[in-house]
């Protein structure tokens, strides 16, 4: 967000404040609390704008160490190169030895490395449990948990539906025809492919390992 | 050997946030009847307090089991969305509620009311005042909470946080201004049906953008601690839809409960 971006948010501000003058009714209740002054937060907005312009540098882990170095006014040491008017204000207003680390601590790299170098974390870095064993399998293009709609197969002899499973045998329900309401169900046990009992469609049940 | 294998959906642990779930609703509300009756806060508080316990336990619950165990897999992802979708469009229809009580009250104005529209005796607000600078903000609010997200899948840490807490204090601006209106507001919610359904919609729309304030809030305080992955943030992305529709009921409102003449 730029400078210019805060502009065009805070136009409709611009428009009511510069444009239109007569807020006088606004100020009505003077001796009440709400006649905090109803300037918009533009004037902050403006003044702490520039933090958020695009860093177009990289960030690495050397030099966003806070030491004291670092924490001087940017004038002094050229190590900091975004700053904001908010950011030497303070600066200028609280001494330096408050800002310091207090005894000999090391000090943590503010940005820790993350592999976006933008400091989030990338579901490669982070994920976890049953979601990243997911992840990592899709990757593969092995879809363990069945997450995926199932390959269709002709079911022939030759080329029969290859059903899944991590025993030796699973229930197989054949919807024999689209539409059909009746559904019949049977185990398929591992070795040869067996055929639906009603319309004959073959089954062959295949060994498959999940990722621990 | 046979292992169990895990589904790629999860059945949550048992938990006893429906039960203090449903407690504080229950407290909250014959609370509130207490209250009127008998002017004693006592009952209504404590449903508040259990309420909140409620939500910070139930959600820290979510957080352990998405973010730190990993169970929400893809399809359990896709399940949270169309969960959030629904609920979001039944938010829609309450607030479409308190319009369609606007305009049959409005459109056939009876002559209890002078047979105009907006009633006789009521000074309405000048929405080219306060309610479009309420507006202002709440788009300004679109604005940076879509900076907010685009940071967050760019892997934009800093720009995420910044954009993030301008959403937020824009909410709390939206808040005060809008506590502003109704303390200097020419009439109130006893008067007459104009002053019930402005009041309801506005009010109910209030406690709304707090709602999502305290989402987007909480959704600080994750981002801050590397909870949020570049692909995965799904708890971003439910906040920003709720505030984003929020922001459209207000524009609806505004269109239709602040203009002098009803349309």
């Amino acid at each position: 967000m730029t400078f210019f971006h805060v502009i065009q948010i805070f136009s409709i501000y611009i428009y009511l404040f510069v444009v239109r003058f007569d807020f006088s009714h606004l100020f009505n209740s003077v001796d009440h609390w709400t006649a905090l002054p109803k300037i918009p937060l533009a004037a902050a907005a403006i003044t702490f704008a520039p933090i958020g312009r695009p860093y177009r540098g990289h960030f690495s882990p050397a030099r966003s160490r806070v030491t004291a170095r670092s924490l001087s006014l940017p004038e002094w040491n050229r190590t900091s190169t975004r700053t904001s008017m908010a950011a030497r204000l303070l600066l200028r207003t609280c001494p330096l030895r408050v800002l310091q680390l207090r005894g000999g601590t090391a000090a943590r790299p503010l940005q820790r490395a993350m592999a976006s170098a933008g400091g989030i974390p990338t579901d490669e870095e982070q994920a976890t449990g049953l979601e990243r064993r997911t992840l990592q399998a899709l990757k593969q293009g092995k879809d363990p948990y069945s997450i995926l709609k199932p390959k269709q197969y002709t079911g022939t002899k030759t080329d029969p539906h290859i059903v899944p499973s991590i025993g030796n045998k699973r229930l197989v329900g054949c919807l024999c025809e689209e539409d059909n309401t009746a559904i019949v169900w049977f185990w398929l046990h591992e070795g040869e492919p067996q055929r639906c009992p009603e319309c004959g469609s073959h089954y062959k049940l295949v060994h498959h390992e999940l990722p621990h | 050997m046979a292992h169990q294998a895990h589904a790629m959906l999860y059945s949550v642990d048992p938990s006893p946030s429906p039960l203090t779930g449903a407690v504080a609703a229950l407290l909250m509300t014959s609370g509130l009847a207490i209250s009127m009756h008998f002017h004693t806060t006592t009952l209504m508080s404590l449903g508040l307090v259990l309420l909140l316990l409620t939500m910070y336990q139930s959600s820290r619950d979510i957080i352990r089991e998405g973010t730190f165990q990993g169970h929400h897999t893809p399809p359990v992802q896709k399940g949270l969305r169309y969960g959030m979708i629904l609920f979001i469009t039944s938010e829609v229809f309450f607030f479409l509620g308190f319009f369609s009580a606007f305009y049959h009250s409005s459109l056939a104005p009876t002559p209890e009311l002078g047979g105009c529209s907006p009633p006789t005796g009521i000074t309405t607000l000048n929405p080219f005042e306060v309610p479009l600078l309420n507006t202002a903000v709440l788009l300004a609010s679109g604005v940076t909470v879509t900076s907010a997200h685009h940071s967050i899948m760019e892997g934009q840490r800093k720009q995420a946080i910044q954009s993030l807490t301008l959403t937020i204090l824009l909410g709390f601006y939206f808040t005060a201004l809008q506590a502003m209106e109704y303390y200097e507001a020419p009439f109130t919610i006893a008067d007459g049906v104009y002053g019930s359904t402005f009041f309801v919609a506005t009010g109910f729309h209030g406690l709304h953008v707090i709602i999502g304030s305290t989402f987007f809030a909480i959704c600080l305080l994750r981002q801050a601690q590397y909870h949020f992955t570049s692909d995965h943030h799904f708890g971003f992305e439910a906040a920003a839809s709720y505030s984003h529709s929020c922001l459209m009921s207000y524009d609806s409102s505004f269109t239709s409960l602040f203009t002098d003449e009803a349309s």
